[in-house]
Order: C-alpha cells, then structure tokens, then sequence
C-alpha cells in the first residue's frame, strides 16, 4: 500500500468487533511485561522495540474501551508464558500520529483491531517508507524514532509490587 | 551548586588532566586492546552499577518482556562492556543503559533536550544517533575501537551549550575534538 492508502486506513474500522476508529484525542496503553524496560519512573525506547520486530503492528490498550477487562486478558494471557505484569504506560493518539519525518512524513499510523475478546485493542504500525525519507542511517532511523515514541508515552503506571 | 550547575556536573565525572587522558589505553594495534582504568576507585564506584545491570542481562530467560524477547548475545555484552570501558577510561559521565527485546543494548544520555544513544547489535561495533537542538544525525556499524568524532562532539555540546560550565566541564571543552584519536595511545 502507499503512504497514502496507509493513512487512509485510519479513517474506517478495521475489526467488525471495534467499537470505533481510533481517535486523535484518544489515549492508549502499552503494557509492559519487564521492569528492563522502564527506569526513574520513565518508560525506556527499548520498550518499543516491538514495532520494528513485529510483522504486525505493535499492539495497544484503548483506555476508553473495556480498558480494564481487556488488560486483565491480556495479563491473564501472557502470564501463561511465565512473564510478570509489571505495569502500562500510556500515549495521546495525536502524540503518536505527530512523529514526522524531517520532511514531514507520518512515522506511525493507529488502527483499531479489537478482538472479541478484547474490543479496546489496537496496533501502532510503522510505515516503512519513512525510512527512506529520513535522511538519517537505517539504525540510527530506528533508534531515533524508537527514542521519539517513547517520550510520547509519557505516563507510566507501575504495579505496586513490580 | 544551582540545579544547572548541578545538571551539568552530571554529565561529567571529575576529570583528571590532559596526561591522564592520554594514558587511557586504547591501543587500536592490538586485535584484543586492554584498558587499564582499575585503579581509579572513584571511577570504579561511578560505573560499577552499570556493569552491574548490564552482566544481569546474561541472566534473561526467553520471552523475558513478554513479547518473545531474546537476550543479548555473549558478543553484544562483551562489545558493551569494552566501550563502557572506554567511556569510564575518558571520564565520561555514566549513561543510562537498557535492553530492547531483539537482544540490542542501548546507553544513553538526557539533559532537557538533549539526547545521545549509543546501540550494540553486532559485535565489535556501535550504532549512535543524537538529538541536539532539533538537529538530528547518526552513524550505523562503527567500530568501537575509539569513539567517534561526531560523537564525540556531541558529548562536547552536552556541555558547551549550556550557560553554566562547571569547572569540570571546562576540561572536556579543552580536549582536540576534530581528532577522536586523542583518545589513541
């Protein structure tokens, strides 16, 4: 798809379980598994390594949707694998949707890909084209613009005993 | 000391003379160079957490985030270690370190809007990118036998830019920062 038609998406739902699209006054979740991953009370870039290993998007809480339920499955789930919650950490949809490029391209694009069983989910997808439109190195492309999301996530809630 | 005194000061350990730097041993002629900073009990105190963290990483079972990490290789950490010593030889204010699930380990360093991060992904070289007054540049796959000169300067004008100098960081500023190989014995 073009850079365009990746935009595009944002406007239509994307899951016949979404309660809406996502919306640029919206606040999401990411939620952490580690305590590697956040240090002096703020979430580290490494933390979103995940939308750059992923060949889905990197996936995200829609607090104004069954926000609570849906971080109890999402625990539930990936407690089985023998990791610990260890908090979430949360970002203005407009926040993300504002990473440019130095020429102005959109970064990231926020879809709506709720599940049943959890109608808050989403995803952040990179577009991979602003890679190219940089102007910086492959890696240092990635760590840049790893390091621009994580300082728009900018409220960590930590769970008590983590 | 006022708070940007202070915040300055952070990024820089104290700092010896132009000798001491000079004596740092980074000998680039041998294959396996060895940096000898041991007997600098203050240095040793300021990193030592930092070693600390990053040997826990051997430690990471799979999956360890939750999201099917993978800890970092032997290499990585090793690659690390060596140019957190070079840092601590070069009196370089401790960074901050991290872990990414791909087994990457990042440092960095933060002052207001200012950022330096310096990735491991491949033994023997280093990724950097810097954030500086809106200007953005970085390198990909340098070696980490000396740190480089656009890094370098970046390190510099943590400092430099700033509108209180501390007098320890007035000894940075000194340093030949057009030629990384200072740090070359």
């Amino acid at each position: 798809m073009s850079y365009e038609e990746l935009l595009l998406l944002e406007g239509n739902k994307q899951s016949i379980y979404s309660p809406s699209v996502v919306l640029c006054d919206e606040i999401i979740a990411r939620v952490l598994f580690s305590p590697k991953h956040y240090l002096d009370g703020e979430v580290l870039p490494s933390a979103f390594q995940q939308i750059f290993d992923s060949k889905g998007g990197m996936s995200i809480l829609r607090l104004n949707y069954s926000f609570q339920e849906s971080l109890s499955k999402t625990i539930e789930q990936l407690e089985k694998d023998g990791v610990k919650y260890t908090g979430y950490t949360c970002a203005k949809v407009k926040d993300i949707r504002a990473i440019l490029t130095e020429k102005g391209y959109r970064v990231f694009y926020v879809l709506d890909t709720a599940t049943k069983d959890k109608l808050g989910h989403a995803d952040i997808f990179l577009i991979r084209l602003s890679f190219e439109e940089s102007g910086l190195t492959k890696k240092a492309f990635k760590n840049y613009i790893r390091f621009e999301i994580s300082q728009v996530f900018n409220e960590l809630i930590v769970k008590e005993e983590a | 000391m006022d708070v940007l005194t202070a915040v300055v000061t952070t990024f820089l350990i104290p700092m010896g003379n132009n000798s001491i730097i000079n004596d740092s041993i980074i000998n680039n002629t041998q294959p396996n160079y060895y940096i000898d900073c041991n007997s600098d009990t203050k240095l040793n105190n300021e990193y030592s957490n930092l070693y600390t963290e990053l040997f826990s990483y051997r430690e990471l079972q799979d999956n360890w985030d939750g999201y099917k990490g993978v800890k970092p290789s032997d290499e990585i950490i090793s690659t690390t270690e060596r140019f957190i010593d070079i840092l601590k030889c070069n009196k370089i204010l401790k960074p901050k370190i991290m872990v990414s699930g791909n087994g990457e380990i990042g440092l960095f360093w933060k002052n207001q809007d200012k950022y330096i991060e310096i990735d491991f992904d491949e033994a023997e070289y280093l990724s950097f990118f810097y954030k500086m007054n809106g200007t953005v540049y970085g390198e990909d796959d340098v070696t980490i036998n000396h740190i480089p000169e656009k890094l370098y300067n970046a390190f510099n004008s943590l400092i430099t830019n700033s509108s209180t100098k501390s007098e320890n960081a007035s000894i940075i500023s000194n340093f030949d920062s057009t030629n990384p190989t200072i740090f070359l014995t």
